[in-house]
């Protein structure tokens, strides 16, 4: 089930697919999706706030976070700017994952590249950065970021598996596109049956 | 496992087998073991190709028991690679049975007359040495289906690929799995040209009619593994995300922390990472009828192997490794996660280290031979090895002998063996460990329990610039003793985070041997084993100027962070002080 519109900004894409389906577009989610996001606020209140997790869940399952491509130890000190990319995982194996856990033991032997904090945060106001989700993270709070709405660039988009776009008519026609705001939602039971 | 079998290849009339007590070796297991035969028997300047090497296959001190993940199995002899002392240590089924057969390890000493090859056979009743030269040059995957329609599917092998016939120096020594395939590799260090030049292509294990080893406090020991398991399972690393996703589950953070190294160490990013991550990798496989959770031997709780199908749905291959996708993918410029399983298929069937194939195949695309990203060329290169063309046999010696052969100077190799899938100028901490382990650039070298549990040398103030030092030094104790039991790697991380976990495989050990091991006494032996093995490398020539990483590291930026390796010669010799 496929609906496009198109807004001031971006034009928008709706599906509708079979729940299995919905991992398909998790490729999307590993490269990194674009969201609006207060900017100058730290990585913990965008995980509150802006993907709706609890303390304990960010506790327990966001053991590893990127800002821009360096380890976070501080999600209170790490703050969003326009054009920030986040990048969220649990806990990972190896003792690169060990190295790279936010405030783990083995923090001091990746130093050179650490996040060191912001002394100058940007001011109040919404930009888009963009999220990246990996592993269990994927499984986790990938449909539900889908079924909000996440901008994508179109070639990536059209790179997808062709099982992934069966319900888009001309898939073909996505990778001259820019940005698309791309909503997936899992089919319920009865849309499902309807076929 | 109190017996060696010692077979010396070179003895009058053909080889002959001896099954001796452990004497002075017994109580070890696995590295330990492996590491006390070659640093005692072993001439340090020998040739690794010549009579004077040896050959050992050490199950660890827990195999052949009901322990989990307790499925390890070292090999050991001189490195024709490193021309170093060598540990390498697989999965696969062979230490498991190799223990319930009662021998602490297999030693092959000596080297025929002839230019023959040989299948030696094990069972409960003997060993039996048989000529047979129709099995020259078969890859393992053939050479395995043989061993099968000659012994049944009860069985286990260890074998070497043509690469290892032709004396590679990055020739694999093989072990199947749980499905009889050879998917399952002690890869580091050329051990499989040792093994060729031994002429033994392939040993064949029946344990059949044997039980599980006992221990001594079998209600002690039950108890120990229940604790076990349990804490492995209700750990998020080895309870989920390694069985979702296995090992390339590390592809995507890897490449985002920069350290993810690309077109032969030129970058620290690759634009196609999440073409061939472990998350892609999971879903393709049960998309087309593979498995992405799946265990390497019996006995193994976190299953962070797999099963990979091609596109029409059929076998390839095992579910290709973090270290495989990298070596294969983002650091020759290739993004086609099929391609790479492809590879992964044929390092497999002829005998082939994939972390030293894929670094070669980058140091080869960086001379031109192929480009960077050519999928169908890099295979083709592999096949150049698999034939012995001599191209192949320039390939099949590692990155550090391509690089000579086509003058390279960007060549990742320490102690000329090739560097795992980790930048160390993104992450400084693991190049100590590259440049200072015994055994070439390792990753695995420093890789086990956390010393804040062990207490390894003390306390290290994290914040302190040396802290780097301490911690690869105390990492690369730990991992030494537990390379010793026979436990996967993968346990580390419950172990680390749980103390309980630790304790249990602290209990494990105790209520087998009927000992009273300390974290202190772990300690002492990952001590022993490393000093050991620091006196054969010095004794072979090994100085201080050989625990360094190539110039380039110091020279060349690393982007997307523009850093450089910045750890001081002086620092890193420090990390033997103890």
């Amino acid at each position: 089930m496929t609906e496009a519109t198109r807004s001031d900004a971006v034009p928008t894409l709706g599906l509708t697919v079979p729940a299995e389906r919905v991992s398909c577009f998790f490729p999307l989610l590993q490269k990194g999706i674009g969201m609006r996001a207060r900017l100058g606020i730290p990585v913990s209140a965008f995980l509150r706030e802006g993907l709706g997790l609890s303390d304990a869940t960010i506790e327990a399952r966001i053991q590893t976070v990127f800002l821009d491509g360096r380890p976070v130890d501080d999600i209170e000190g790490a703050l969003l700017r326009e054009g920030s990319t986040l990048a969220l995982a649990p806990a990972m194996p190896g003792l690169m994952g060990a190295m790279l856990r936010r405030g783990g033991y083995y923090a001091p032997m990746r130093s050179g590249i650490t996040h060191r904090g912001d002394a100058a945060p940007q001011g109040p106001g919404e930009g888009l950065i963009t999220v990246k989700l990996f592993g269990t993270a994927l499984r986790e709070l990938g449909p539900a970021l889908l079924a909000r709405g996440v901008v994508v660039g179109g070639k990536d988009l059209a790179a997808l598996p062709g099982h992934c776009l069966e319900d888009i008519g001309d898939a073909g026609s996505l990778r001259g596109q820019g940005s698309i705001l791309l909503r997936v939602r899992a089919a319920t039971g009865d849309e499902s049956r309807s076929g | 496992m109190d017996k060696l079998l010692r077979i010396n290849m070179s003895a009058e009339g053909g080889p002959a087998a001896r099954t001796v007590p452990a004497g002075e070796y017994a109580g070890l297991g696995g590295r330990a073991l492996t590491s006390a035969v070659v640093s005692k028997e072993v001439p340090p300047l020998a040739h690794p190709l010549g009579e004077d090497n040896r050959l050992v296959i050490a199950p660890g001190m827990l195999s052949g028991t009901i322990a989990a993940m307790s499925g390890r199995c070292s090999v050991g002899g001189k490195s024709p690679l490193t021309g170093g002392i060598k540990e390498s240590n697989s999965g696969g089924q062979a230490s498991q049975v190799l223990a319930r057969l009662g021998y602490a390890a297999i030693i092959l000493e000596g080297r025929p007359k002839e230019n023959d090859l040989y299948k030696i056979f094990i069972n409960k009743d003997g060993v039996r040495i048989t000529r047979d030269n129709s099995l020259r040059m078969l890859g393992n995957y053939a050479l395995v289906e043989k061993m099968k329609a000659e012994h049944g599917d009860k069985i286990a092998c260890v074998s070497i690929g043509p690469a290892g016939e032709m004396r590679m120096c990055a020739a694999s020594v093989a072990f199947t799995d749980m499905e009889l395939r050879p998917t399952r590799h002690a890869g580091r260090g050329g051990l499989g040209a040792v093994m060729g030049s031994k002429g033994v292509k392939v040993i064949v294990l029946d344990d059949t009619g044997l039980g599980n080893r006992a221990p001594k406090d079998v209600e002690k020991f039950r108890a120990a593994n229940k604790a076990f398991v349990d804490g492995l399972r209700r750990h998020p690393v080895t309870g989920e995300g390694l069985p979702a996703f296995g090992t390339n589950i590390l592809a995507n953070v890897i490449n985002e922390a920069g350290a993810y190294p690309t077109h032969n160490f030129l970058w620290g990013r690759f634009d196609g990472t999440a073409k061939i991550s472990g998350e892609t990798e999971a879903e393709l496989e049960k998309a087309r009828g593979g498995n992405p959770t799946h265990g390497c031997h019996r006995g193994c709780v976190i299953r962070c192997s797999g099963i990979y199908h091609d596109k029409d749905g059929r076998y390839l291959t095992k579910q290709p490794e973090y270290e495989t996708v990298w070596a294969h993918g983002a650091n020759c410029g290739i993004d086609d996660i099929d391609a790479v399983a492809m590879m992964d298929r044929l390092d497999d069937d002829y005998g082939l280290d994939t972390i030293e194939m894929g670094a070669t195949i980058a140091v080869a695309m960086e001379a031109g031979i192929v480009k960077f990203g050519d999928a169908k060329g890099a295979i083709n290169l592999l096949h150049e090895v698999g034939k012995g063309t001599p191209l192949g046999r320039i390939l099949g010696n590692g990155a550090g002998m391509t690089g000579r052969a086509f003058g390279v100077e960007r060549v990742p190799v320490v102690k000329n063996q090739a560097l795992p899938a980790y930048d160390p100028r993104a992450i400084q901490g693991i190049g100590v460990t590259y440049a200072t382990t015994t055994m070439g650039a390792d990753h695995t070298a420093g890789y086990a329990i956390a010393t804040n549990i062990l207490k390894v040398g003390g306390y290290v103030d994290p914040l302190k610039p040396e802290g780097q030092i301490e911690l690869s030094r105390n990492l690369q104790i730990a991992t030494a003793a537990i390379d010793s039991t026979g436990m996967c790697l993968f346990i580390a991380f419950a172990v680390m985070d749980q103390p309980d976990t630790f304790q249990a495989l602290l209990d494990l050990l105790n209520a087998f041997y009927g000992t009273g091991l300390t974290g202190d006494d772990v300690t002492a032996l990952g001590k022993k084993i490393l000093t050991w093995e620091r006196d054969f490398n010095a004794r072979a020539g090994f100085t201080k100027e050989h625990d360094r990483l190539p110039e380039f590291f110091r020279k060349e930026l690393l982007p997307p962070h523009n850093v450089t390796f910045q750890v001081s010669d002086a620092e890193m010799d420090r990390v033997f002080d103890w």
